[in-house]
């Protein structure tokens, strides 16, 4: 009684991580379309690294 | 309780957004459904997000963790098995999520891309998925909120 405790959490749950993530991406200027073009050159990196051989 | 399997551009929208896909996540959390993707796909999850100069590694790495908490991570089919399948996709580099979904035994196909929806019969927008989740809730065929 009487006393101030802090409680602090040791470690940030999930949705902290996820949320300082998207504040992080957005903060970069990734739009949607850039996202895509991201998205599709990884694609194919990962093919072809994984795969390429595969269907040749 | 459906589940689906989801493929990178999902999983990366859910990451980017505050959205369809994040509320998706958010529902495997809860344990409402379950999410299920293989190792090709994260592996193209990974290089996304390396390809974020905003983002540090140790940043990265726990995305990967927390997304590993909410999704089950199969291992990647067989290559005869990607073989086999060719020609059910128009673009081979969709061949390791198809068959990945057919050998998951997951209910249903979650993807953004129109083209991989208009080929597999049992793919979702992430609209219709949680329309699917939240009729299943609606209809008491969920446990209740499991925190």
């Amino acid at each position: 009684m009487g006393q101030a405790a802090v409680i602090r959490r040791l470690r940030p749950d999930d949705d902290e991580v996820f949320r300082e993530i998207r504040r992080e991406l957005k903060k970069s200027g990734l739009t949607r379309k850039r996202m895509q073009e991201i998205l599709d050159e990884v694609r194919t990196e990962v093919w072809e690294r994984r795969y390429g051989k595969l269907l040749r | 309780m459906a589940s689906f399997f989801v493929d990178a551009n999902t999983i990366i929208s859910a990451l980017r957004y505050f959205g369809n896909e994040s509320r998706l996540l958010e529902h495997a959390r809860r344990g409402l459904c379950d999410l299920v993707t293989n190792e090709h796909v994260r592996e193209e999850v990974r290089r996304f997000l390396e390809r974020q100069p905003g983002l540090s590694p140790a940043r990265r790495g726990k995305a990967m963790s927390r997304l590993a908490r909410r999704i089950l991570v199969l291992p990647d089919p067989a290559r005869t098995d990607l073989a086999a399948a060719r020609g059910q996709v128009p673009d081979p580099r969709d061949l390791a999520v198809v068959v990945g979904f057919q050998q998951s035994g997951c209910d249903f196909l979650v993807t953004g891309d129109r083209e991989l929806r208009k080929a597999v019969p049992r793919a979702l927008t992430t609209r219709q998925a949680l329309r699917r989740i939240e009729g299943e809730l609606r209809a008491g065929d969920l446990p209740p909120d499991g925190g």
